[in-house]
């Protein structure tokens, strides 16, 4: 009987010294906060790489891409054009208008 | 964060600008797809723009004498409860030269044709003849 005592005694003494709800509380508000920070992540990426661009360095590799890509861009709608405008020219009005 | 929106704004511009350039220079005559097409020595592709030119020529009249046609049809129809006498004649009158145009047409595509290798002259006159005879849809 005599261990049997120990532990009612022990039982008895005993405080919690955890806050009932803490970890509640703590995963409630690291929800709010990763939300939070989700709202903001693709605006805060665009501004972040606006700002980058003032860089000159990264300034003049946007302006390259954008002429490299430009070209490319006009290349590839000239070549695939050229046969609806040479089917276009052959419509009366068009060849007539092309030859004045 | 100015000088950021500047520089992308100023990129937009470029881009734009090199893509219209480009196009404006590698499009070059319509009839340039036809010579790459149908890999045409230079000769065959001076003639081939010299038969354009002729067609243009011979299209712009027909074109006119349509416009003024329609207009006259259009008066008559406009001013007309029953189809007259006049209205018929104005209705078969846009019809001849439609018909006029369309010969022209057929006339210019055989002259190409004649230029492309005899294998292709087919699929040339596949592209080119729903320009003169209308689709019956699925048929």
């Amino acid at each position: 009987m005599q261990p049997e005592n120990d532990l009612s005694t022990l039982l008895q003494g005993w405080k919690s010294d955890v806050e009932t709800g803490s970890g509640f509380n703590r995963s409630v508000w690291s929800r709010i906060e990763a939300a939070e920070s989700r709202k903001g992540t693709g605006l805060s990426a665009i501004y972040s790489w606006v700002r980058l661009l003032a860089v000159p360095r990264f300034a003049v590799t946007t302006a390259a891409i954008a002429l490299f890509g430009g070209m490319l861009i006009g290349g590839v709608q000239a070549r695939s054009s050229r046969e609806d405008r040479y089917l276009l020219s052959l419509k009366p009005a068009v060849a007539g208008s092309l030859n004045r | 964060m100015k000088r950021g929106f500047l520089v992308l704004l100023a990129a937009l511009i470029i881009g734009l600008g090199a893509a219209l350039i480009t196009r404006q220079c590698l499009q070059g005559p319509p009839s340039a797809w036809l010579c790459h097409e149908y890999k045409l020595s230079p000769g065959q592709a001076g003639k081939i723009e010299a038969l354009q030119q002729q067609y243009g020529s011979r299209c712009g009249p027909f074109c006119d004498a349509m416009c003024e046609a329609n207009v006259r049809l259009e008066t008559l129809a406009l001013g007309s409860g029953t189809v007259t006498p006049e209205i018929r004649l104005a209705v078969m009158e846009t019809d001849r030269i439609r018909t006029e145009t369309r010969l022209a047409m057929l006339d210019h595509f055989y002259a190409v044709a004649a230029e492309l290798p005899p294998d292709r002259r087919k699929e040339y006159l596949l592209k080119v003849l729903p320009l003169v005879i209308e689709s019956c849809g699925s048929r």
